[in-house]
């Protein structure tokens, strides 16, 4: 599904990412793990042809992201508060990016209708703008969103963070639901260990840009990243 | 003790705002900008005696400059409910600090006291004061004008912010103030009610009696006090909040886009931008003005032989609103840019949303203006060609140049003043867009065929309308090159 050639990034003369080659197969539910600075965010910036690689490419369906936008329709992605729209309401964003998507009213109405446990009653009509919800709730908002169209491929970086307890015990459901179904391919990154390890399949850990581990995961690999980030 | 550390970390703020953080070159011409005003004011003050007596050659030039001081007041006022902020979030990090609270409130009152806007208007009265108070009146008098008018633009300031305070930003105050100020005008120019009278006696009166002062003095405190209490009630981390998130939220749409698919979505966003924040809505206030800037020309016969002249103001008048938005296109979306850039539409469409919007305004705006042509029927040739001029020209320059601003736009603040995220660019690119058709249009004049440079300019628009999908592919393929650097610019904040 998507295969990474020798990918580089560098700012000025730091690189920050260098990844040799990377398949990550369709149905994949794959983890990315990592301090801060270890090119995370980087490389899912770079599957979203966001930045511009130093070196090398990523393709996806066997075509390069970059210089290409058929890989957007079927990508749904959300990394940061950069992804929402502040002055819309929760609707409105919903509503604008289904219909980017051809959904209809109806659709769109539907769709939300599958999230109204993980929203938990706060999310919609609450008659305020997305900038003004909790950052929590904004990222419901934008974790939501991705899912919308019938995506292949959903890019979440560290989904986990910041929402209640109960809010990632359903989303780590929603994705596992998902998957299974649609055989979805799935790419989130993450802090917590527990989550990852009980989403992911596969484990990639990276250290200064550099994949360290790639793992498939069983009862030990918790076990083994936990002593491996062990200071 | 308490008021040095707060000032301290005022002064902080201050020095390492981002209003610093521009180029070298931008400072130089807001600076350039600034002297210029600040010279202008300088004039006025200098001469305004002598404007006076020309006037009025058999009156009291001070007598008749109180007069204007209730109109001033006004003013003023006007003035500082479009600019003046009312910062009260900057004491948010003090609240759980152990400071007293109406210590922090009588700072946050204080602090307009150093802020140097207030003293502005003294670049005018200090030397009417040494001009003519002085001469006419006596030294100590014209101290004793000097400090009532400074006790006039304090009650302004802590006015303003009561009232900015207790109703927040509606354009409908600014509307009302405005229509206000005219009414008044219009009530003293046929004598029915004079403001002006009113004006002339209050002030001289305190010239003559200086102990009248006492009621000046007494406004200040009373709306001091009225603030301070105000503020020492409302100061909670709620109400202060409250400020950026407003109770009801205004979910319409523009229904009408929605027939025109992706392109109309997107147009759509757009609209809502710009309603729904403080920057571009400010904007928005200010197209009214660019359609009423032949006023200022038209009825003036000087300006009426100058064609060049008013070349400038038609393209101004049809593309004041493209300019200063478009000047932004890209860089208003900054804060979802990347959004944008992951969702599944095709830039073509996005380009083709933003010239159908700065279309549809230029022609509005042209429309409107059309009775212009009462003054004189050559205005509407005039503002027919600069109108397909902007239309077939500076908007591709527009949409072209957008593309160099890569500095992200905080869109919560208003825009006067503002010049967060602003660059050289943006002066230099508006400079072609007003001189070029006056520069095509000279030699034509000079060889006594006004007529055809007229045409020619239009022609000009005509062709680059034409010329829609070949220009638009130029732009759109520029885009697809810069995009990777704007969003990494938009992403640095």
């Amino acid at each position: 599904m998507i295969t990474v050639n020798n990918l580089t990034k560098k700012y000025s003369s730091s690189t920050v990412l260098n990844l040799d080659n990377l398949i990550i197969n369709k149905g994949e539910s794959f983890g990315l793990v990592g301090n801060n600075g270890a090119g995370k965010t980087t490389f899912f910036r770079l599957i979203l042809d966001l930045i511009k690689a130093s070196s090398g490419n990523v393709t996806s369906k066997n075509i390069n992201v970059a210089g290409n936008e058929d890989w957007k329709h079927y990508t749904g992605s959300y990394l940061d508060e950069a992804f929402l729209i502040e002055f819309l309401t929760a609707e409105e964003y919903f509503d604008f990016i289904g219909k980017l998507h051809n959904m209809s009213k109806g659709d769109i109405a539907e769709f939300l209708n599958l999230y109204a446990d993980f929203f938990n009653e706060e999310i919609l009509g609450q008659k305020k703008y997305i900038r003004d919800f909790s950052k929590g709730n904004q990222k419901k908002i934008g974790i939501v969103a991705a899912m919308m169209g019938n995506p292949e491929i959903i890019i979440l970086d560290e989904p986990f963070t910041n929402l209640d307890p109960s809010s990632q015990i359903r989303l780590k459901r929603i994705l596992k639901e998902l998957k299974a179904k649609y055989d979805l391919t799935l790419l989130i990154s993450s802090h917590d260990l527990n989550h990852v390890t009980e989403v992911c399949e596969r484990i990639v850990v990276l250290e200064k840009g550099l994949v360290v581990h790639d793992l498939q995961t069983n009862e030990n690999t918790l076990k083994l990243l936990e002593n491996y980030f062990a200071v | 003790m308490i008021y040095k550390l707060l000032f301290q970390n005022k002064w902080k703020e201050s020095l390492r705002s981002s209003i610093w953080q521009k180029s070298i070159a931008l400072n130089i011409i807001l600076g350039i900008l600034m002297l210029y005003f600040l010279v202008n004011f300088l004039l006025l003050g200098l001469f305004s005696d002598k404007i006076i007596m020309e006037i009025f050659p058999d009156e009291n030039p001070v007598i008749k400059f109180n007069g204007l001081l209730f109109y001033f007041m006004c003013i003023d006022l006007l003035i500082r409910f479009l600019g003046q902020t009312v910062p009260t979030l900057s004491i948010q990090p003090y609240l759980h600090l152990p400071v007293k609270r109406s210590s922090l409130m009588h700072y946050l009152l204080g602090r307009s006291v150093v802020n140097p806007v207030n003293y502005f208007y003294f670049v005018i009265f200090i030397p009417f004061a040494i001009n003519a108070v002085s001469s006419i009146y006596s030294a100590e008098i014209a101290f004793l004008w000097l400090f009532i008018l400074l006790l006039v633009i304090f009650f302004d300031n802590y006015l303003i912010t009561y009232v900015k305070r207790q109703m927040g930003n509606k354009p409908i105050i600014v509307l009302g103030l405005g229509l206000l100020i005219v009414a008044l005008i219009v009530l003293d120019t046929y004598k029915i009610f004079s403001l002006q009278k009113i004006s002339e006696d209050f002030f001289t009166s305190i010239l003559l009696q200086p102990i009248l002062i006492i009621i000046p003095i007494i406004a200040l405190i009373c709306i001091y006090y009225i603030n301070f209490s105000f503020l020492r009630k409302n100061a909670y981390l709620e109400n202060i909040s409250k400020n950026n998130s407003r109770k009801s939220v205004s979910t319409v749409g523009v229904s009408f886009f929605n027939r025109f698919g992706v392109i109309g979505e997107l147009m759509n966003l757009e609209v809502k931008l710009m309603l729904r924040n403080k920057r571009p809505k400010s904007i928005i206030y200010m197209t009214p003005l660019f359609l009423l800037y032949g006023f200022f020309f038209y009825p003036q016969e000087i300006y009426m032989n100058m064609s060049a002249m008013l070349i400038f103001v038609g393209v101004f008048i049809s593309g004041g609103f493209m300019m200063t938005y478009g000047n932004y296109l890209i860089s208003w979306e900054s804060s979802y840019f990347d959004a944008l850039l992951t969702k599944s539409f095709n830039f073509q469409k996005y380009f083709q949303a933003k010239y159908t919007l700065l279309a549809s305004v230029t022609v509005i705006s042209f429309l409107i203006t059309i009775p212009y042509l009462f003054f004189d029927i050559k205005l509407l040739y005039i503002n027919l060609a600069c109108f397909l001029f902007n239309l077939g020209f500076n908007l591709y320059i527009v949409l072209y140049f957008a593309m160099n601003n890569k500095k992200y736009l905080d869109l919560s603040k208003s825009a006067t003043f503002n010049y967060q995220g602003v660059g050289v660019s943006n002066f230099i690119v508006v400079l072609p867009m007003l001189l070029l058709p006056i520069l095509i249009y000279i030699p034509f004049a000079f060889m006594n065929m006004p007529t055809i440079g007229l045409i020619v300019i239009g022609c000009i628009g005509l062709i680059g309308i034409v010329l829609y999908k070949p220009i638009q592919n130029i732009i759109i393929k520029r885009f697809y090159q810069k995009k990777y650097e704007i969003a990494e610019g938009f992403r640095q904040h």
